[in-house]
């Protein structure tokens, strides 16, 4: 059984939460403050946790920080609209994903798959598939519809960072850090270049791209696609 | 009127008693004698120190104790606020220190010696002065006086004691006091303590203050302080009466004018005056008819002296200009139903046409009518008109004499030339045209001696016989007669005409002046712009330095010198300028308070508040004539009445944006309860319904409930999305942040969303490939292109095709969403945008807010948005970002 923590102190969402989590596998375990909820991630060692942004004892940032201090349990975070500064200040502080209340049920259980499985021992996979688009990691070579597609040194290191985090949010920042290294002075306009030209290359139409899409004010995600 | 109403309280003396209480003024309490030794002082300490005994925090602000030893100790124990030391010609002066005593703000303060004129430099020239600036500032005063400083009786006591009464406080003082006590001890007794040397007498004027202590002098002091108490007494008692069920007769409504001239003895005529509106409780103005003659300097500073007097003892002070004095005054009166005009015995002599000199007084006194003219005596006879000996008289003329006694000397020559031809009688109209040409450039008196002259030459020259003064033919008397009676006519008729024309030009010059300004400031929409145009017409029209001062709304002067050239004011202007604007009455040069100033400071007021002060200085040496001070005063008056339509106007808008918000508060209110309640009954009633049995085992009928709750769900969304970005948009709590943007990035998310939201409308998009990168906020851009697809789609019927394109028009860029939707009626395009509007064939909801939170965020960032009917009939919307969004191409790099 997957144990969740929810930390959120509205009691409705809770419940919400609880029913049915409960009823896709998930042991549900509640926190109404993020004092408690940082008791609780110690005691009952959840496998995810889902972090309000409105707590009334503590800020987000801090419940997380303090919980990333000894344990590196997946963290979802759940936020309001126009919270997207917030969103990616604990994105980069280490939060998995977020998602914007009021949310799907359905999208909120693929994240918190993606995040649980990403922080599982990776298998070494051979060939990620989504959609048109395979990557084999190991023989370095992009394919879409069948085709090989040629990327750049810097196409391809951006393309196998999203391969890597594969249907998570990645933040600008991380994104920068990864590929150009942690002292890049680069900015977001430089980044969207690349992703520009990124998409041209494997997207059916770049103008509405589905595998590489925009998170407004937060940053990119690949998405997964049956094939 | 029954005889009950005829008992009840006067309503308007009882609210202005109530006012009078209510304004937390300090109360003035006066310690009055007749003279110097009464024991004034003493009953003033007495009464202090039962206040103190009482508990009462009192302070003495100035004392003069004299050394004397009863004084000192009735003194000890009474709080003592240090006097200020001021340098003057080498002096080192001790004044009362006023701003001390303001900061101190005790309960009550002594101040002795109310008629004390104050060192130059201090504040107020007089110490009367400070005290009503204690008494404005809610301190209460104890104070002396003797009978001999009030301005209504040192004319008299400097006639019956022959001593000089330079220290004179305005009658006027009295009437705000609010407690009188009469200090009286018989005469006798006063000079058995003088003669014990319990009375100090100064020490300059020894022997002249000795003529005060005699016996009848003192018994005249005397009557004159019991008279003067009783009668206040009587007043006050009247204004007890009023307030209390009204027994007294009804007021008289008598008005007095006085009219003056800027003779020094107009001062007597209006004490004289202030002290009659006094006991008969009558308002009383004082007028100065200009007849535009011109006046020395001497004379214009007396003028303003007398003018400044009236004022001061309370009148309403007027200018008439006019060129009839009897006429202008008697006019006046009767249009201001004046019941009685006083004049001076001796009046000014009018100048009657021809031989007899009448005085304005007989003129007035013929031509009165119904209206009481008083004529009073004035003071020191010997000075009544100042006569100006002939040549003084003659000096500013001088010129004129001597180009009139030229011409005639000319035409004298050319009639001897002429004379054979055209014979003596024409020589005289040959004089007489030379007079007439030279009216038009020389005085009246160069004219009249002209005529006078050329008579005698024409007599002597020309009329039979010859070279002697002689007239032998009555017909050549006549003919003499007659042509002085003309030439004197024609001098005087010409120098009215033209005084007129000067007056006239005067008048159309100022209101020339009032119309330019009214005109200028008139354009002006801002505070800012009023203040410089005022500036430039007043510093244009007196040629003085001008700076102005604002007030800070807060009650205060901003520090903001407005002036046109660079002009700084130290911090004793400055303190002037507050003094101005804080006590509302013109202050520092030309004036009594802070007359060491180097501007002459004059509130700007409008009805309730001043709003600035304004600051004039005349350049070095220039005197300060009553034309200039009218004429400040006109242009503060209209630049005033600028500021205060400006504020008005200010407020208007105010008002108008708080009628506005509570409507659209009314509004949001009902829209949103409907709005939010749509929703929330359908999701309501589809999850009730599935939890009905019916339904579980049903799966169609599941699935749409469920789709209908999912929709409502959204909606509730959108709308709460929408009203927080409104509240947004509306507290100016929304900042953009703004970030190199692709379009194409932009266009793809905001796509995105309308696949989700709504699947039954094909988007095309239709995107230049040259477009550059903006710097645009991402998130409130997906905002505004979200609600513009969403609204589209709402309003069109599903499958209707909807078009975005972006593309670069100019330097900036267009972003359009068009539908092939039925479109709007034309008349409601221009609303699209306004908050709350909803077209009327808008079927399915929307609160009216997602146009204009689109509309506001695009002129947030300077764009424009706009609605038409495009060509297949549908709805286009367009959003024009200007080119300072486009980020310069590399801006990569940055």
């Amino acid at each position: 059984m997957t144990g969740v923590l929810v930390i959120d102190d509205e009691i409705q969402i809770r419940r919400l939460l609880r029913v049915s989590l409960d009823k896709q596998g998930f042991t549900v375990h509640e926190a109404g403050t993020g004092e408690e909820g940082l008791q609780m991630a110690l005691g009952k060692k959840p496998d995810i946790v889902l972090l309000d942004l409105g707590l009334p004892d503590m800020e987000g940032a801090e419940v997380l920080v303090k919980l990333r201090s000894w344990s590196s349990v997946p963290v979802i975070v759940l936020s309001v609209r126009n919270a997207e500064e917030d969103i990616v200040r604990l994105l980069d502080a280490g939060a998995d994903d977020y998602l914007i209340k009021p949310f799907n049920t359905g999208e909120l259980v693929a994240r918190m798959k993606v995040a649980i499985r990403h922080h599982a021992p990776q298998e070494a996979q051979e060939v990620f598939v989504s959609g048109r688009l395979s990557v084999d990691l190991l023989n370095r070579v992009v394919m879409v519809a069948g085709e090989t597609v040629k990327l750049t040194p810097t196409e391809y290191s951006l393309l196998r960072l999203f391969v890597q985090h594969a249907g998570r949010i990645l933040t600008h920042g991380q994104i920068l850090r990864e590929v150009w290294g942690p002292n890049t002075d680069e900015d977001t306009n430089y980044l969207r270049v690349y992703i520009t030209g990124l998409r041209k290359k494997i997207e059916e139409n770049p103008q509405m791209p589905e595998l590489i899409t925009t998170e407004p004010g937060v940053g990119y995600r690949l998405r997964m696609l049956s094939a | 009127m029954s005889t009950d109403e005829g008992l009840r309280p006067d309503p308007d003396a009882l609210l202005r008693a109530v006012e009078r209480d209510l304004q937390d003024k300090g109360k003035l309490k006066i310690f009055f004698g007749m003279a110097a030794g009464v024991g004034k002082t003493y009953a003033m300490l007495t009464e202090a120190r039962q206040k103190k005994l009482e508990g009462a925090d009192i302070v003495i602000g100035y004392l003069e104790s004299h050394q004397r030893k009863e004084t000192d100790a009735m003194a000890a124990g009474i709080e003592l606020v240090p006097r200020m030391s001021l340098d003057y010609r080498g002096k080192t002066l001790q004044e009362m220190d006023i701003d001390a005593i303001l900061a101190r703000a005790p309960a009550f303060v002594l101040v002795d010696e109310l008629a004390h004129s104050n060192a130059p430099g201090a504040r107020n020239r007089k110490r009367y002065q400070d005290v009503l600036e204690l008494l404005e500032h809610g301190i209460n005063v104890l104070t002396t006086v003797n009978v001999q400083h009030l301005e209504g009786f040192a004319d008299t006591v400097e006639e019956i004691s022959g001593v000089t009464i330079a220290e004179r406080i305005p009658d006027s003082v009295f009437d705000i006091a609010d407690q009188i006590v009469l200090i009286d001890i018989s005469p006798q007794e006063l000079l058995k303590r003088l003669s014990e040397g319990k009375v100090y007498l100064g020490d300059r004027a020894q022997t002249a203050m000795e003529n005060f202590f005699k016996p009848s002098t003192l018994a005249a002091l005397r009557e004159m302080a019991l008279r003067h108490t009783a009668l206040l007494v009587n007043h006050q008692l009247t204004d007890l009466l009023h307030e209390s069920p009204r027994e007294t007769g009804i007021p008289g409504g008598e008005k007095l004018l006085v009219a003056i001239s800027p003779s020094p003895n107009s001062t007597h005529l209006i004490r004289w005056t202030r002290q009659r509106a006094y006991n008969l409780k009558a308002e009383w103005t004082a007028l100065y008819v200009d007849t535009g003659k011109p006046l020395s300097p001497t004379a214009q500073e007396s003028l303003r002296k007398n003018m400044n007097l009236a004022r001061q003892l309370g009148a309403v002070m007027m200018t008439l200009p006019a060129d009839n004095v009897p006429l202008a005054i008697i006019r006046f009166a009767r249009a201001n139903a004046v019941t009685e005009i006083v004049v001076g015995k001796a009046g000014l002599a009018a100048r009657a046409p021809f031989l007899r000199r009448r005085t304005i007084t007989e003129l007035m006194v013929k031509m009165s009518g119904d209206i009481d003219v008083v004529v009073v005596q004035e003071t020191g006879t010997t000075l009544t008109r100042p006569r100006m000996r002939l040549s003084t008289y003659l000096r500013p003329e001088r010129g004129s004499i001597v180009k009139m006694v030229l011409m005639i000397a000319a035409l004298t020559g050319v009639n001897l030339l002429a004379l054979p031809v055209i014979g003596y009688r024409s020589a005289s109209i040959l004089y007489l045209f030379g007079l007439i040409a030279m009216s038009f450039f020389v005085s009246r008196t160069a004219v009249l001696i002209g005529a006078g002259l050329s008579a005698v030459l024409w007599d002597f020259f020309f009329l039979p016989p010859r070279f002697t003064f002689l007239i032998t033919k009555l017909e050549d008397v006549l003919m003499f007669v007659l042509y002085f009676l003309t030439a004197a006519a024609l001098a005087y008729l010409m120098s009215r005409l033209r005084n007129n024309q000067r007056m006239l030009d005067l008048r159309a010059r100022r209101m020339g002046l009032l119309l330019d300004l009214s005109q200028a400031l008139s354009v002006q929409r801002s505070l800012e712009g009023i203040v410089r145009t005022g500036l430039a017409y007043v510093t244009r029209y007196l040629e003085a330095e001008v700076v102005v001062l604002l007030s800070d709304g807060t009650g205060g002067l901003a520090p903001k010198v407005h002036c046109i050239d660079d002009i700084a004011l130290d911090e004793k202007e400055t303190a002037a300028a507050h003094w101005c604007f804080d006590n509302r009455m013109p202050c520092g040069l030309y004036t009594d308070t802070l007359h060491m100033s180097r501007f002459h400071y004059v509130p700007l007021l409008t009805h309730d508040a001043a709003v600035g002060v304004i600051g004039v200085r005349l350049s070095e040496g220039a005197a300060w004539l009553q034309d200039q001070e009218d004429s400040l005063q006109m242009l503060v008056r209209t630049l005033s009445l600028s500021v205060e339509r400006e504020l008005l106007a200010e407020e208007n808008r105010r008002n108008l944006m708080a009628h506005e918000s509570e409507r659209l508060g009314r509004v949001l209110l009902n829209t949103v309860s409907h709005e939010l309640r749509t929703p929330l009954t359908t999701i309501k009633g589809s999850v009730t319904a599935l939890m009905d049995a019916a339904t579980v085992n049903d799966p169609e009928a599941r699935s749409a409930l469920l789709g209908e709750t999912l929709t409502a769900a959204d909606r509730l969304n959108a709308i709460v999305e929408n009203l927080l970005s409104m509240s947004r948009l509306e507290s100016g709590m929304l900042r953009l942040k703004k970030s190199a943007t692709d379009l194409f990035d932009l266009v793809s998310v905001v796509a995105d969303a309308l696949r989700r939201q709504s699947k039954d409308h094909p988007l095309s998009m239709r995107i230049d490939e040259a477009v550059p990168l903006v710097s645009v906020d991402f998130i409130l851009m997906v905002q505004v292109l979200s609600n513009i697809l969403l609204n589209a789609a709402r309003h069109t019927p599903a499958g209707t095709p909807i078009q975005l394109s972006v593309e670069r028009a100019g330097n900036g860029i267009t972003l359009t969403v068009a539908d092939e939707g039925p479109g709007v009626a034309p008349d409601e395009l221009p609303h699209l945008f306004e908050t709350f509007f909803r077209g009327k064939k808008a079927s399915t909801g929307g609160v009216g807010l997602g146009l204009s939170i689109c509309k506001g965020i695009v002129e947030a960032h300077g764009g424009r948005i706009s609605a038409y009917i495009n060509r297949k009939g549908g709805l286009s919307i367009s959003i024009d970002l200007p080119d300072s969004v486009v980020d310069e191409p590399g801006g990569a790099e940055r």
